[in-house]
């Protein structure tokens, strides 16, 4: 039997663990935040509250802007907004594709035990290999079927190498559909691809609300592959964020400022399809 | 409404060396209430698949109507199946539920309203029609099950265990229902149950099952008064039926089962099967069930009242008549018997099945009595 004081001493170190680990991952964005409120002067110093508060950084992101930095050097950075549009537009559509894909292999997975455990491991292999290894092979690849520096060419790479996720998270959520469901559907009169369409995939749906959300953090934040092939044309936002740091020194205030737009984005998406998160996938089991 | 009639002919299903269906023929006729009844694993629910065509037979036919549905995918069958768990779709509206198989069908949207509120009438789902079958209770999602089966019309109605889940109660007044339904529409219907009580009250017709094989078919009476298989006699009924083990054999003009040093004399009503003669020397059982039990001063077998269980109108006395042997009694609850007292028993000798112990088969019946 523990102590009453005991008690109060453990309850306290929780709370101590707790808090160390919330600052732990707080103060970096906390720094982030205040970093994109700061003007050029105040960038270095070492307070979190802007003494002259500023949307400056956040301004200039949407010029096309000539950095001067120390020893003249000069640097242009392009506006945020076609970054931000490519990274829109390639990320949802690759996630959505990568989703789709996931939710066919899974099924099948599933129900009709293709591709073999062995087939469904190795789809993992994508996952296996640091990207380092083999994004200079793609390059070349992408070289000579002209895909560089293209849209096509980023979605269909983040398509492949996200896949995986998809089949194997939704696999678990399609197992877990009793499969009298789709006989029920099919007695009724529907066809296979009916009862697929009709019945499994809206069961399915917070299956692939998961597995959505997941992929599109993993493309959203993806850098290696974008810096390696894009160039000018289908540059993302985590390469746009690299180029301010750069010939002319760092440009803190700009990045901070960018860090934020291009972590809004996520949040507001996973705050809208939280609740798809969590409703239904129990509901309707008659077993108790 | 169209009505069917179904035949499997020798239908065999194997599951790896699992033969889970074998040989099994029979025939359903038109608008009745057909049950397969059998324990867990007798192959009667593998059965009832292979007619809905969820599975494909290894050999035989199943033909519904006067059509050979052998190799039609289910949605082709024009039969439906309400599942053990009912399989609503929890998503959807109990609107959209029963509609589900009419708007698959592409019925025009006003003809598919009136149907789908017709039947909501017939199963008391009206004001529930806008809620998500998913938040329903079991009885609710029967009905739903039931009637989106019913907005297809089907030939052939399907159910599986319908009632496992429901408690007592709600089950008895579930399978009074569903009888009235089947009643109203007529439609021919084939129900799964290992429930030999819920097969006699619901059924017109029964099908018992054994490991794979059918092994009787008839009426509740008949399966209950002339069952054909030492196991048909002892699945159905309740309590269940007494079985005495024996060799039969003659000794100084007396028919006698001997068993060990259990011995019963079976004169009285032996003497009366016109061939005894065949059946001397060969282990056989004899079944009797216990309302075919009574006490008789003067009967053959004697024994010592050990248990005595009141139920309902009835006395269930349990009399110890050797070592091995209790036989079970319903007699009327006015006999006036007390436990350890030492009583007489008769039988019922029209009502005395004896079976073969090797094949379980009935090996004969009583040609006449006489006393």
């Amino acid at each position: 039997m523990k102590s009453h004081g005991t008690k109060i001493l453990l309850s306290a170190l929780k709370y101590i663990a707790i808090g160390i680990f919330v600052l732990w991952v707080l103060i970096p964005v906390a720094w982030v935040v205040s970093l994109a409120f700061k003007p050029y002067a105040e960038w270095r110093v070492s307070y979190f509250v802007p003494k002259n508060f500023t949307w400056n950084n956040f301004i200039v992101l949407f010029k096309s802007e000539a950095f001067v930095g120390i020893m003249g050097a000069t640097a242009i950075v392009e506006p945020v907004t076609k970054p931000l549009i490519n990274s829109l537009a390639v990320t949802s559509l690759s996630t959505i594709i990568a989703v789709m894909i996931g939710f066919f292999t899974a099924y099948g997975a599933s129900r009709y035990n293709t591709p073999g455990p062995f087939g469904l491991f190795f789809t993992l292999l994508t996952r296996m290999l640091p990207p380092a290894t083999f994004v200079t092979p793609i390059m070349v690849y992408y070289s000579n079927l002209r895909l560089l520096d293209t849209h096509f060419g980023l979605i269909i790479l983040y398509s492949a190498v996200t896949v995986t996720y998809g089949i194997w998270i939704l696999k678990g959520f399609i197992d877990a559909i009793p499969i009298e469901w789709e006989e029920a559907a099919m007695l009724e009169g529907a066809t296979p691809i009916k009862t697929l369409f009709k019945v499994v995939l809206p069961i399915a749906r917070p299956g692939l609300v998961v597995a959505g959300l997941f992929i599109f953090l993993l493309t959203w934040t993806e850098l290696l592959f974008a810096l390696v092939l894009t160039n000018v044309y289908a540059v993302t936002l985590p390469v746009h964020i690299s180029k301010y740091v750069g010939a002319v020194g760092q440009l803190y205030g700009p990045q901070a400022a960018l860090a934020l737009i291009g972590s809004i984005i996520p949040i507001a998406i996973g705050y809208a399809i939280q609740k798809h998160l969590v409703t239904g996938f129990t509901f309707g089991m008659v077993r108790g | 409404m169209k009505i069917a009639k179904v035949r499997v002919v020798n239908v065999t299903k194997r599951f790896g060396d699992l033969v889970a269906v074998n040989n099994v023929s029979f025939e359903v006729y038109e608008g009745e209430i057909f049950t397969l009844l059998g324990p867990s694993g007798c192959g009667k629910t593998t059965t009832l698949r292979i007619i809905s065509g969820l599975e494909k037979p290894d050999s035989g036919k199943i033909y519904i109507g006067d059509n050979d549905v052998t190799a039609l995918p289910p949605q082709l069958r024009n039969v439906c199946l309400v599942f053990q768990e009912y399989a609503v779709f929890p998503h959807m509206s109990v609107y959209d539920n029963i509609a589900f198989g009419l708007k698959v069908k592409r019925v025009p949207k006003e003809e598919l309203s009136k149907k789908v509120r017709e039947l909501a009438e017939v199963l008391e789902l009206t004001d529930r029609l806008n809620t998500k079958a998913g938040k329903l209770g079991i009885s609710e999602q029967q009905r739903i099950a039931l009637a989106r089966c019913m907005a297809v019309e089907p030939e052939v109605l399907l159910l599986d265990e319908p009632l496992t889940f429901a408690d007592a109660k709600v089950r008895e007044k579930m399978r009074r229902e569903l009888k009235k339904i089947q009643r109203e529409l007529g439609v021919t219907m084939i129900y799964v149950t290992h429930d030999q009580l819920e097969a006699m009250m619901l059924s017109d017709r029964i099908a018992v099952m054994n490991k794979g094989r059918l092994l009787q078919v008839g009426s509740p009476i008949e399966v209950y008064d002339n069952p054909q298989n030492l196991f048909v006699a002892r699945f159905i009924g309740s309590p269940t039926i007494n079985t005495i083990e024996g060799v039969l054999v003659r000794e100084r003009e007396r028919l006698l089962i001997k068993r060990n040093e259990v011995v019963v004399d079976v004169s009285e009503f032996m003497s009366s099967y016109h061939n005894v003669e065949s059946l001397l020397g060969r282990e056989i059982v004899i079944g009797i069930r216990p309302e075919d039990v009574y006490l008789d001063i003067s009967g053959p077998i004697e024994g010592v009242v050990e248990v005595i269980e009141v139920s309902g109108e009835r006395l269930a006395i349990h009399v110890r008549v050797s070592k091995e042997l209790v036989l079970k009694a319903l007699v009327p609850i006015y006999e006036v018997v007390t436990e350890r007292e030492k009583v007489r028993l008769s039988f019922n000798l029209e009502k005395v099945h004896i079976f073969d112990k090797a094949t379980e088969e009935k090996v004969s019946s009583v040609s006449k009595v006489k006393y």
